[in-house]
């Protein structure tokens, strides 16, 4: 591969470590909260119908075309408007064609294949195990840590590698916003489509291939690790 | 439970209806299939309405990228004329026997627009902010802009790279970049204010030359289009979209300055 | 009088829950009623595990909820035993008990060796809960909640989803506890047996709403115990005894029953010892005369109070002996022949080995 093609190679890890990273922070918690539907209480009523608002929203980048996104983020992230503005005032530049703005970026897309595995695996915990734990003392945050995240391993490797899969092969978005610069947006996906456009077919190959047995293998080994649990650990 | 008569007539009815539905205007008469680049689009459309009223012939027009239309081309779509946004695609199929005619249309020409500043040569040689063109890898407009960076000796912080020249006119649109280097024709078609639009000098830039090509099993309509896109009133649209119109006598668009000089009118 | 609750309830499909109690200290209360009666609603508000505003907690003259405050669960030290699905699978029972002791509340309690010594756990140190039987898992739960040092002890059926022979080998180390231990208990069952067994306060619940407290050798000889359990073969009287001597010869220990001697099999039991004694209605009948009989207990007592359903083959009759009762199951047969009256003195006949002992602290 070409010197350009291995820097966009380390800038599509970059980009899908990062967005891992910020969606474990941030998606953690809302997949917990999605999870924890009341049915016992009156009080339950708006908590259950901000649920009902918020499941499709996390759901939509599933179906949207990252066109769509794409076009939302380039007025959102443009100085004329708020969120920009802020951005600019804050950082002096503009969060389009930058990491950041493609980190934004791919949160929002990916954010669907982080949470939705990890709300399924939360919903199938048992609530009494979480009570059991919290009367021997042990406190929310305790528990998320000793207990939660131990019995919900699967559906936290799952999250994990589908979104970070998912921001590899993200292409759209950074098309909209990404401005193609060598050293900070032009990931793997770009880089392809330009060796594409220019009738470079012979490097198109090598990329694409390469993102091509990367998914497969990455899928592979999610899948085999998900039957090796399956077998030796039936859960009571 | 229905009379035979009555069910029979049911079944004409509905055969007749499935019949009009593939039953499409164009059989009826000659019409002409054309592909056109997206930048050249809303102009081509203003052309075709008008031959159509004058020659009675459908013009039916696709729009893509020139890569996609391209590679459509040789993978066996039936057009009949194509507007490339460039000449390299163009040549290519003629050297892979696909056309049967080749020709400049038009000439793209280039502008340096700063939304909310006064734009100027001055202006444009001092920038050193965040500029966006088009690819220059792949895209006529971005190489134009290249060339033209390079000899005015314009050192941009950030130089961004949009897909093709209407992403680049996009994130100066959206305010994401302070400047550009774009097409005139996409400022025609936004109303932007004079002031902020200098027209970059056309023998400061290789010529974005537009050719059309009229591929090997066209209708025989087709050369007369092409004939059409050379008349007077056509140029006259053409330039006024934002192009340069290329003369009928220029089959391949190599000769820069007389061209350029061209009624480029501001 | 440590441990209050005051709560209102409501549950859809018209459940609602309507108590006012103080459960007193240092003792097993029971709270036995049919399912569905509130029971386990009770104990999860104790614990916190249900934050119904308007409830009203405090243990030890800590509030632990009321309109202002509440305490989280984590915070009451309380150990909870539930029904079932207790243990943390991915976790050996070693690892299980390790998670308890990791939160231990300080200052005194069981320690983790004399737990694994009441409870008989040191074999299944290294197993995972889903190798363990369901006595196994319970005792392994219950050593769980004793080694956080609890200030309470809340149980919610326990036993309930064990088969009968597991529940016989499992009271007996829940009475090894409770003499091991000086807190309070609350005991949630709709399981005669177990509260006979266990039981030092009975509190009876019914429908939402607390309908009884007594002891528990009281609500044994009472009205409502006999009517409703009249045929059940845990129907038994509970009585206090003192052990008096053993009789090394026939294998038999004498107990000091109000004016009389009880023999029992004999046991591990210290002279001196003060014991609840089990006797089921079944095993007792009656005679007017003391003959010549195998039987070997043989007490005078008093026809107290006869209680005859007018269906059915069974009627009850209570007893007093001293101040305390025994029940004898008979047949109405029997008691329209014999015609007995209250008032009268009459022989209750024990069969003697079938004496449940039991241990009083």
């Amino acid at each position: 591969m070409m010197d350009s093609d291995l820097v966009s190679l380390w800038l599509t890890l970059k980009l899908a470590g990062a967005t891992t990273l910020v969606l474990i922070l941030l998606g953690t918690p809302l997949a917990w909260w999605l999870s924890q539907r009341s049915h016992s209480n009156e009080t339950s009523w708006l908590g259950n119908t901000l649920r009902n608002i918020v499941e499709p929203l996390v759901a939509l980048p599933i179906v949207l075309p990252p066109t769509v996104v794409g076009f939302y983020l380039l007025l959102a992230f443009s100085p004329n408007n708020l969120p920009g503005e802020l951005w600019q005032s804050a950082t002096g530049t503009t969060l389009a064609f930058s990491f950041y703005g493609l980190v934004v970026g791919s949160t929002i897309y990916s954010l669907p294949f982080y949470v939705q595995p990890l709300q399924v695996a939360f919903s199938a915990l048992q609530r009494e195990l979480i009570e059991a734990a919290a009367t021997l003392g042990a406190s929310p945050l305790d528990r998320f840590f000793s207990l939660i995240v131990p019995l919900c391993r699967r559906g936290f490797i799952i999250a994990i590698c589908l979104s970070f899969a998912h921001t590899v092969g993200e292409f759209g978005i950074v098309l909209m916003i990404g401005g193609n610069l060598p050293d900070e947006t032009r990931v793997l996906s770009i880089a392809l489509f330009d060796h594409v456009e220019a009738l470079d077919y012979g490097k198109a190959h090598v990329l694409a291939g390469g993102l091509l047995g990367f998914s497969f293998v990455t899928l592979f080994l999610l899948y085999a690790v998900d039957r090796h649990w399956q077998n030796s650990t039936r859960t009571t | 439970m229905t009379s035979s008569n009555g069910w029979i007539r049911r079944q004409v009815l509905l055969a007749g209806i499935l019949l009009s539905l593939f039953v499409h205007p164009s059989c009826y008469a000659d019409h002409l299939r054309v592909g056109v680049a997206a930048n050249f689009r809303s102009t081509l459309e203003k052309i075709a309405s008008s031959f159509e009223l004058e020659h009675h012939t459908k013009v039916e027009i696709s729009a893509a990228s020139t890569g996609a239309l391209f590679a459509q081309v040789k993978n066996g779509a039936p057009f009949d004329i194509l507007f490339a946004a460039d000449s390299h695609r163009p040549a290519l199929l003629e050297s892979e026997g696909h056309t049967r005619l080749r020709r400049t249309y038009a000439y793209g020409q280039l502008v340096f627009w700063t939304p909310g500043q006064p734009a100027n040569e001055t202006a444009l040689k001092q920038y050193n902010g965040t500029m966006a063109i088009a690819n220059p890898r792949h895209a006529p407009y971005g190489k134009a802009a290249t060339d033209t960076l390079e000899l005015m000796q314009v050192k941009p912080s950030r130089l961004v790279y949009g897909t093709n020249i209407a992403q680049a006119f996009n994130f100066v649109r959206t305010g994401n970049a302070p400047a550009g280097l774009v097409a005139l024709s996409l400022i025609r078609h936004l109303d932007v204010p004079a002031i902020e639009v200098w027209v970059v000098p056309a023998e400061s830039y290789a010529p974005i030359e537009q050719q059309l090509v009229v591929l090997k099993n066209a209708s025989s309509k087709a050369e007369l289009f092409v004939a059409y896109i050379f008349t007077h009133v056509t140029t006259q649209l053409i330039e006024k979209s934002g192009y340069l119109a290329a003369d009928a006598s220029h089959h391949v668009g190599k000769g820069t300055a007389t061209i350029a000089r061209l009624g480029a009118d501001r | 009088m440590s441990l209050l609750i005051q709560a209102k309830v409501k549950r859809q499909g018209g459940f609602e829950l309507n108590v006012d109690v103080a459960f007193p200290d240092r003792e097993v209360s029971a709270l036995f009623g049919p399912s569905g009666s509130g029971k386990s609603t009770i104990l999860r508000l104790l614990a916190g595990l249900d934050h119904v505003p308007g409830t009203r907690v405090s243990f030890n003259k800590v509030v632990w909820q009321d309109e202002r405050t509440f305490v989280a669960p984590n915070q009451r030290h309380i150990g909870y035993v539930f029904q079932h699905l207790n243990l943390f699978p991915h976790l050996s029972v070693s690892g299980n008990l390790d998670y308890a002791e990791a939160r231990r509340q300080s200052g005194g309690g069981l320690s983790r060796h004399d737990l694994l010594d009441i409870l008989n756990l040191s074999s299944l140190l290294e197993k995972r809960p889903r190798q363990l039987s369901g006595g196994e898992q319970q005792r392994v739960a219950i050593a769980r909640a004793l080694l956080s040092n609890p200030d309470l002890i809340v149980m919610d059926e326990p036993l309930g989803s064990l088969d009968q022979a597991a529940k016989d080998r499992i009271l007996p180390y829940l009475q090894r506890l409770h003499r091991s231990l000086e807190i309070p208990i609350i005991y949630v069952s709709h399981a005669l047996d177990e509260i006979l067994y266990f039981a030092d306060t009975v509190f009876e619940i019914a429908d939402g709403k607390i309908t009884g407290e007594s002891s528990v050798i009281d609500f044994s000889v009472s009205g409502t115990h006999i009517g409703t359990h009249i045929n059940q073969p845990e129907a038994a009287a509970i009585v206090s005894c003192r052990v008096k001597s053993e009789n090394k010869q026939y294998a038999l220990t004498e107990l000091q029953f109000e004016d009389t001697l009880l023999l029992v099999s004999a046991g591990p039991l210290v002279n001196g010892e003060s014991v609840r004694v089990k006797i089921p209605a079944r095993d007792v009948s009656l005679s007017r005369q003391r003959n010549e009989s195998s039987i070997i207990n043989v007490i005078a007592t008093t026809i107290a109070h006869i209680h005859d359903p007018e269906t059915g083959a069974s009627a009850v009759v209570k007893l007093k002996c001293g101040n305390q009762f025994l029940l004898a199951l008979i047949t109405r047969k029997s008691l329209q022949e014999l015609r007995f009256e209250i008032g009268e003195p009459i022989f209750a006949q024990i069969k003697g080995v079938a004496l449940m002992t039991q241990h009083d602290s």
